[in-house]
């Protein structure tokens, strides 16, 4: 394989805890996350609310600096990199779409004046130049005819339509790498599918890689060509999208697996049951932060923390029974 | 099929705004069985949530029930006196909501807030008998009877969730509307919270009607299935049916939404195109605009929703008169 | 947006009825040489010099001060003094708050901690003894030096105000947008952040510049002030100076203490009007 565009290399996050009294607790958001990301590729990165995956995008985006670990872009550490403050060379090339629509726009801007900020930042087009600009964007993300958008406030256009202004900011820049964070899930339905075969078309036609969060694994099978699952701030298996899910190695794996609603097969007992909750992530559990739940998990799992370990070629799994 | 317990009859429910009648449910029919769990699938502002509420008499101050009957056990609730309502919430039909775990007061105790509801409708029934009642709900919801005296706050989203539930199967009721009770929570959470919700009613024998927008999940645990598309139900029937043959264009792209977990994956496309406001709903049938088979005669009137088979309703007209 | 804003405002009953009387006032000061029937330290005319503690008579309609003063003029007079003072302090104060709270709600670290630190001691210390205490110690002449001690004393609350907005809408996504985007921090905050909080600083404007008007008037009413203004406080410390309220010469200190009670009204149903405005589950439909 060539090039990784980008590599996470033992990366951890750690949040201080807020509060009263002088407690050095913290939230184990992300721990020993590593990675790697092709060029035009789209790497699905699976998990419940509190796994780490938003936070494993926003320390790529450099909103969160790391506790520890690399992040290298395009060969270089983004962390180390001599530059300004605002890196805006790192920045025009990673882009991050939000999950929520109506959060990401400013509600006081029209469609104008959101979209003609990239352009003026990154000095990619002359202040007379930026209109025609705006409006091919409008076009490449779907919203014809342009002149119909451009002076609408986020208000007055709809959740799919504001996803795709999102879109449309994202890529003004023409980025080499998008970080989405589950851009759909606040979506109708019915309009899921539009969104995701266009940040597909984006892959396709302007080789742009993805970082694509999602709870969903079917849409993550749907999308991507790798799967990674974060469970608890680690990753616990990454492979092949289809491998992933038709040949899951992990427990939790499995268990995601299982309780995905399959219409298919009507409604019956699935084989696996997971107790307990989420843990928390101030006393992460010791060993494999996954035995509190796993329906494998003997004494072993308690004291050790599992490797993330190649099974097969290009699939890795973090548990100790497989 | 057994009695009916629910049935619904030409519904027109929705809201006075300063820009006029909003009919979020226009027209609506439908029936449940005594046990039998239907599903309601749409997109937001199909009306889903309005017809819970118009169900459960507890539609907003703006909001109304203009025509219709809601004929539940053979009474029908459109124009029943508030005091007489009041006493059949909870008691015979009750309701889990989107945001459940915010419905919890934050500064009670679960059990107290268990206990509440008991005495509020079955009067003089004493402290302890209420609690153990509560402790027993619990127990059911696979909740630790020690965490009887906690508060919201120290269980997570999916345990508040299943306490909702409990607090929704207390007085036993017949009926127990979901809307969207498992749409903030995890798939492994949802998927034992389904799992509980399915156990319970084959033990209970209560019916559900369960909301939601995610199809694959009703599908999968609906009996029968009803398809809304702004304010009108456009598709009724067995639910394994409709997915195996889906009929209305609405629908076909409902299901073309769903990217398959198992099996092939071919192009999947959505709908293009939005909702129609429902100030000024279209002349026609209201999905139109949107509908890649539309002939002439649909934007002139509403198809009815008649019957295209065994207990499968359409209302479109590729499936009246022979136009496919 | 701020379109929307305005014309909420101005359909709003609350607000058309503290705007009207707000123009009243207005219309008053700016015109008082024509309203007024004399000057405001006037004694005498053609007609001889003015009675002394006169009660409301045809000439002198609330009647004469101690020194022969008519009170009407000086109402009308004080008008354009007391709406000053209270206007520029809170322009001032909602400045200086705006500014503090910007910086240290974005920028956060130790600029937040040193602006939280001082705010807060000021938010600590009782405004009212500290107005006293930095007014007897500064000589006053004219009103600068009022504005700036209400202003000095003024700003803690609204600066804590809008740091916390700002903490909460910095938090938004479209902020973290713009910082992914690589957007100037100065650009940040006022382009995404500040049309986001105007309705707060219009809140604050309007709460501070009451708490001038009333500020002012305290100072001047127990004599901190600048005596020999033509204020409302002024006429009050007077009016209580010479006894008025002995002999109940209500004329003498009602029509003033009305007229601070009906301007706070003013800026207070505009107040109400903005929160019920900007806070949707007050907002009624």
């Amino acid at each position: 394989m060539s090039d990784p565009i980008l590599e996470l290399k033992d990366v951890a996050m750690h949040f201080p805890v807020s509060g009263f009294g002088r407690s050095k607790q913290v939230v184990h958001a992300m721990d020993q996350v590593s990675f790697s990301l092709q060029r035009g590729e789209i790497l699905a990165l699976v998990g419940e609310s509190g796994s780490g995956k938003t936070t494993t995008a926003k320390v790529i985006a450099k909103l969160h600096q790391p506790t520890s670990g690399e992040i290298i872009f395009n060969g270089e550490n983004i962390y180390q990199r001599k530059t300004n403050k605002r890196d805006l060379g790192y920045r025009k090339n990673v882009q991050m779409i939000f999950q929520d629509p109506f959060g990401a726009l400013n509600p006081t801007h029209t469609i104008r004046s959101i979209l003609e900020r990239p352009f003026l930042i990154h000095k990619l087009a002359s202040r007379e130049q930026v209109e025609a600009k705006i409006k091919e964007v409008l076009v490449q993300v779907g919203l014809e005819p342009p002149e119909q958008f451009i002076d609408k406030f986020p208000h007055e256009l709809s959740g799919g339509q504001l996803q795709r202004v999102n879109i449309a900011r994202a890529i003004s820049v023409d980025p080499i790498l998008l970080l989405a964070d589950e851009p759909t899930s606040m979506l109708d339905v019915s309009i899921r599918m539009i969104i995701m075969n266009m940040i597909k078309k984006f892959r396709d036609e302007e080789g742009i890689s993805y970082l694509y969060i999602t709870h969903n694994l079917a849409g993550a099978r749907y999308i991507a060509d790798r799967i990674a699952v974060m469970y608890a701030g680690m990753m616990m298996e990454i492979g092949p999208a289809e491998e992933v899910i038709q040949k899951a190695y992990h427990p939790y794996t499995k268990l995601l697996r299982s309780a995905a609603p399959q219409p298919e097969k009507g409604f019956q007992e699935s084989e696996l049951t997971a107790k307990g909750d989420i843990p928390s992530l101030v006393n992460p559990p010791t060993g494999c932060r996954f035995h509190t739940r796993c329906p494998q998990a003997d004494a072993e799992c308690k004291e050790l923390i599992p490797e993330l370990r190649e099974i097969k070629p290009g699939h890795q799994v973090r548990c100790l029974k497989v | 099929m057994a009695e009916n317990i629910l049935e619904i009859k030409h519904l027109v429910a929705g809201y006075e705004t300063r820009l006029g009648s909003l009919l979020a449910v226009d027209d609506l029919s439908f029936s449940l069985a005594k046990g039998e769990f239907i599903g309601i699938a749409g997109e937001s502002g199909c009306g889903k949530s309005t017809l819970a509420y118009a169900i459960m008499s507890l539609l907003e101050d703006n909001g109304m029930i203009f025509s219709g009957e809601i004929n539940f056990k053979g009474k029908n609730l459109v124009g029943l006196k508030k005091a007489d309502l009041k006493k059949m919430r909870w008691d015979q039909m009750s309701m889990v909501f989107q945001s459940a775990m915010n419905a919890l007061n934050p500064v009670l105790k679960i059990s107290d807030q268990l206990v509440d509801v008991m005495q509020a409708h079955q009067k003089g029934i004493s402290v302890k008998k209420a609690r153990q009642k509560a402790a027993e709900m619990l127990e059911l919801v696979d909740i630790p009877v020690d965490r009887l005296d906690a508060y919201p706050h120290q269980l997570s989203g999916g345990m508040k969730q299943r306490v909702m539930i409990a607090m929704a199967m207390i007085l036993n009721p017949d009926l127990i509307i979901m809307d969207e009770p498992t749409t903030a929570l995890d798939v492994v959470v949802q998927r034992n919270i389904i799992k509980k919700i399915e156990e319970l009613r084959i033990k209970f024998d209560f019916s559900v009607i369960f909301i939601t927008h995610d199809l694959s999940l009703l599908v999968e645990i609906s009996d029968r299935l009803a398809i809304m598309y702004a304010g009108k139900i456009i598709e009724f029937g067995q639910a394994q049916r409709i997915y195996e043959q889906p009929e209305h264009p609405y629908t076909k792209g409902l299901m073309n939404s769903f990217p398959p977990l198992l099996g092939d994956l071919e192009e999947f496309g959505g709908i293009p195109g939005k909702p129609p406001d429902l100030l000024k709903p279209p002349a026609g049938c209201r999905f139109y605009p949107r509908c890649e088979k539309r002939m002439d005669i649909c934007h002139q009137k509403m198809p009815d929703l008649i019957n295209t088979g065994q207990e499968r309703q359409t209302a479109c007209y590729l499936y009246q008169g022979g136009h496919k | 947006m701020i379109k929307d804003m305005l014309k909420l405002f101005i359909e709003n009953k609350k607000a058309m009825l503290g705007l009207i009387i707000l123009s009243m006032f207005i219309i008053v000061a700016v015109f008082a040489p024509l309203i007024a029937p004399f000057e405001p330290k006037q004694r005498e005319d053609a007609a001889g010099e003015f009675p002394l503690r006169s009660e409301p008579t045809s000439k002198h309609l609330l009647g004469t001060t101690h020194a022969g003063y008519d009170i009407l003029s000086r109402l009308i007079y004080g008008t354009r003094l007391t709406l000053l003072v209270g206007m520029v302090t809170g322009i001032i104060t909602t400045f200086v708050a705006l500014a503090l709270g910007l910086i240290s709600g974005y920028f956060k670290g130790r600029v937040d901690d040193v602006i939280s630190f001082v705010n807060s001691i000021f938010l600590v210390i009782p405004s009212l003894p500290l107005i006293i205490v930095v007014a007897s110690y500064i000589t006053i002449k004219g009103v600068l030096p009022i504005i700036l001690v209400l202003s000095l004393t003024g700003w803690a609350w609204g600066a804590r105000v809008i740091r916390s907005q700002v903490l909460s809408v910095s938090e938004r996504e479209f902020v973290k947008v713009a910082e992914v985007l690589g957007e100037n921090p100065f650009i940040i905050v006022f382009r995404e952040i500040l049309p986001n909080i105007i309705s707060l600083v219009m809140a604050t404007f309007f709460t501070s510049t009451l708490a001038a008007i009333i500020g002012e008037a305290t100072l001047e009413f127990i004599g901190l002030g600048n005596v020999s203004a033509v204020t409302w406080g002024t006429m009050l410390y007077w009016a209580q100076n010479n006894a008025a309220l002995l002999y109940n010469a209500w004329w003498w200190f009602l029509p003033p203490g009305l007229f601070i009670g009906l301007l706070g009204t003013s800026f207070a149903l505009m107040n109400f009007a903005i929160d019920e405005i900007s806070n949707p589950k007050i907002r009624k439909r």
